[in-house]
């Protein structure tokens, strides 16, 4: 068997919601040891769906079983000392929890960061919440649409004769995800050093906001430029920036992203339209991109998305087709760099999903699939030092 | 006390995006960065902002590649030259970690990959970063990130339904696989403590963000039929919409999960009839009469100031949210409290705000401390210091314009 990347680090992840989940996916797929503990009904995710044939079945929702590759799943009531008793045991031996309760949860619980550290002191606790721990919107009410709001990262996203728009799915919930992956690693590797762990704030509004960039708020504080969003061209342009960027639709009724290729600009001309080689055109492109849209447009309206890509990336003008969802999955791309990971599920039966997120040469990616509810409940608290019988009681009174 | 990576040594030749926001962020959690420049001074350097910045009208600077260039140091070095590439393996031969994200033929060209590097420090970490990966179909194409979304099924998602595809933000993906990268060297890091062995990393950018839709990938095999973009509607929240506010475009999020939520909202707004409203009076209801529902919110929030109203609807336990412009972002009074940006003094153009990473250290400091760095300002440290090289090879170095202490063309 190969070594894992993480192979022994033991994490924890408690809390609701995509970011924890997606977190907790980073660490799973890199080969830790990842328990995911949910309330006894099941997370959130798990009544999210869609699920097989539109019937609800905690076990097998998409948006769970996507999240949670390679997980433990323990089932652990938080209400009651029992459960607490329990998660305080687990996170004794843990080098990482990553939670996502509203802040001040776990300290209510007796569960906070300086009584964990009394038992463990390389403990790192890394908490994901949509505002932070401290702050005047630190106990605001949240989810993915609040949270794109209030970080200003929507005010940039969507056509300027519109309302603005989210992205599909919980993207600022996922970065805020990824963040404190990297948060929690880096702590991990100045603990291998010093022996002490600590506690990392993460915001998703933060992490949402870090996502416009250095150019939209430097506009700001350096000019006092308010940047707008721009619908599918690039925000914060100016006359002389390079454009095509943007999406266009084509023959057969498909889109394409088109991008033209700074480096050579008249290529865009030679390979459509002469007229897109106008002097004034080239020296000031995005001054001139309604035009060069039409002109564009005209030669797109002659091929369908897939000879329009063939043919700019032919030569070297970075084309990419807009892919349904059904295209990417019938995509032989993926399966040439055998990217699914294609399984059998006891409910759902073959199910393929998104594989290796890195590919690393010696420590491979772990692909196994989400945990049912509580499906490794007997297997953890045994290694705790709980008989059958004791397990049997934890259940009866749904502590598990 | 420290920063987290003290002590980490990282190679960075990066281009476009997603390159140089993984070594920066690995640069503000302590790593020592050593950022390759072209000798030219063209490069990731960028066009100067226009007009100049007040004050400072002969320093140019370029606010996006300034924010990526902090903690970084420079040094300049053409690779496409033979003692260049040299030079690139000597200092290679003293980093932990090389990240590069070139489409994919560039460092095989240069003759500095992941073979060349192992000779001259067989435990380095390796990452390579492109937008399909090193193999497959794809791997010739070029992309930036927007043309990514594109391919991943994203931009397919997002947008308004009756329109074209959209933009899931300004930028999304070079974000997301910076991150990425920055993490799975530091993973691999931690196997080269237990094990002493260093290894290459790959990513694509595609298959990275392919995950971020796996729900609707998963749920279509499972006979969804085909998903399409929603704009701000969700599957099965109600209200969940922006709303029209005082003023020109001034926008509110509202989010209501629940039916304790949504009475919330109803007496906050002074509509307490919505709740026995038959169209509105479950979370069924509402989903189906979502239009009616979207236009009762919006005759109260069209009256309103979109920060008063946030507060308010906040003080009756209602998500809320004002969809803040930039200059409200920069001003808010929740990032200020929480020092989103810090001001880091730049001796070639004064003082500079960054926005520091979505994170917060208890123990260990993450404080950006340090500069983005002048053209070359550490090409004496790296080559002299780190390399050993000696007054004389560096002047031949300059001269023969492999490295250059000025930007040359």
């Amino acid at each position: 068997m190969s070594p894992l990347a993480l192979q022994g680090l033991r994490v924890l992840e408690v809390g609701e919601g995509t970011g924890v989940a997606f977190c907790g996916k980073l660490f799973a797929g890199l080969g830790a040891e990842v328990t995911k503990i949910e309330a006894p009904a099941g997370d959130a995710l798990r009544y999210a769906g869609p699920f097989p044939d539109g019937t609800p079945n905690p076990d097998v929702s998409a948006a769970y079983l996507n999240l949670n590759t390679a997980k433990q799943g323990v089932t652990l009531d938080l209400q009651s000392a029992s459960g607490v008793g329990i998660f305080a045991h687990l996170a004794a031996e843990a080098d990482v929890i990553i939670e996502g309760f509203a802040p001040g949860h776990l300290d209510s619980l007796g569960l906070g960061y300086e009584r964990l550290s009394e038992s463990n002191a390389g403990l790192v606790l890394v908490s994901i919440t949509p505002f932070g721990q401290d702050g005047p919107y630190r106990d605001y009410l949240a989810n993915e649409l609040v949270v794109y709001a209030a970080s200003g990262y929507m005010s940039l996203a969507g056509d300027p004769d519109r309302e603005p728009h989210k992205a599909y799915g919980e993207q600022t919930a996922i970065h805020a995800g990824y963040q404190g992956a990297l948060a929690a690693i880096a702590a991990i590797t100045a603990r291998d050093a010093s022996g002490v762990g600590q506690w990392i704030d993460v915001a998703q509004a933060e992490a949402a906001a870090f996502l416009s960039g250095g150019g939209s708020p430097a506009a700001y504080i350096l000019r006092g430029e308010i940047a707008k969003r721009s619908g599918a061209r690039l925000n914060g342009q100016q006359a002389h920036s390079n454009y095509p960027s943007t999406f266009r639709p084509c023959a057969d009724g498909g889109w394409i992203h088109a991008h033209g290729n700074f480096r050579y600009p008249q290529l865009m001309g030679e390979v459509m339209d002469p007229r897109l080689n106008d002097p004034e055109i080239l020296k000031t492109p995005h001054g001139h991109a309604d035009e060069i849209d039409a002109i564009m447009d005209e030669w797109l309206a002659q091929y369908d998305k897939w000879e329009v890509v063939r043919r700019a990336q032919a030569a070297r003008l970075h084309f990419t087709e807009v892919m349904t969802p059904a295209e990417v999955l019938s995509d032989g791309a993926y399966v040439e760099r055998d990217f699914w990971f294609t399984y059998h599920h006891p409910e759902a039966g073959e199910v393929m999903q998104p594989g290796p997120m890195v590919r690393m040469g010696v420590t491979p990616w772990t692909n196994a699939a989400a945990p049912a509810l509580g499906e490794h409940n007997a297997e953890v608290l045994a290694h705790l030092g709980f008989s059958p019988e004791e397990i049997l009681v934890l259940a009866e009174h749904r502590v598990i | 006390m420290s920063k987290p990576l003290e002590g980490v040594r990282v190679l960075s030749f990066v281009n476009a995006l997603a390159g140089p926001v993984a070594t920066m962020l690995l640069g503000d959690l302590g790593a020592e960065v050593i950022d390759i420049e072209e000798p030219n001074g063209r490069g990731r350097r960028g066009a100067p902002d226009r007009p100049p910045l007040p004050g400072v009208p002969d320093r140019p600077w370029n606010r996006v590649s300034g924010e990526m260039r902090r903690s970084k140091l420079s040094l300049t070095l053409d690779v496409a030259q033979p003692e260049g590439r040299d030079v690139f393996l000597r200092v290679a031969a003293q980093c932990d970690i090389m990240i590069e994200n070139f489409s994919p033929r560039v460092l095989d060209k240069l003759r500095v990959n992941y073979d060349e590097l192992v000779k001259v420090k067989p435990d380095i970490i390796q990452v390579s970063m492109s937008a399909f990966g090193k193999s497959g179909p794809y791997r010739d194409r070029t992309s930036y990130g927007p043309g990514i979304d594109a391919m991943s099924g994203l931009a397919h998602l997002t947008g308004y339904p009756d329109r074209g595809p959209g933009k899931p933000g300004p930028v999304l993906n070079d974000y997301n696989a910076g991150v990425l990268a920055a993490f799975s060297s530091l993973s691999a890091l931690r196997h080269r403590r237990l094990t002493g062995q260093g290894q290459y990393i790959e990513i694509s950018m595609l298959e990275a963000e392919v995950h971020l839709l796996g729900d609707a990938l998963i749920g279509m095999q499972f006979g969804e039929s085909s998903p399409m973009r929603t704009g701000n509607r969700h599957r099965t929240m109600a209200p969940h919409n922006v709303y029209p506010c005082r003023g020109e475009d001034r926008w509110l999020a509202i989010a209501c999960r629940t039916d304790a939520e949504f009475a919330c909202l109803a007496r906050a707004i002074g509509r307490p009839d919505l709740v026995t409203d038959p169209r509105f009076v479950d979370v069924v209801a509402r989903k189906r009469c979502e239009d009616d529902l979207d236009a009762e919110i919006a005759r109260w929030t069209s009256q309103q100031e979109h920060l008063e109203a946030q507060n308010l609807l906040q003080r009756h336990g209602v998500p809320a949210g004002a969809v803040l412009d930039m200059q409200e972002m920069v001003e808010s009074p929740h990032f200020v409290a929480r020092h989103l940006f810090e001001r880091v003094w730049n001796p070639e153009v004064g003082e500079v705000s960054h926005m520091r990473p979505p994170w917060q250290f208890s123990g260990t400091p993450t404080t950006l401390d340090r500069p983005a760095p002048r053209f070359a300002e550490h090409n004496d440290y790296v080559l002299r210091d780190l390399v050993g090289m000696s007054t004389n090879e560096l002047a031949a170095l300059d001269a023969a314009n492999v490295i250059s202490s000025e930007p040359r063309s």
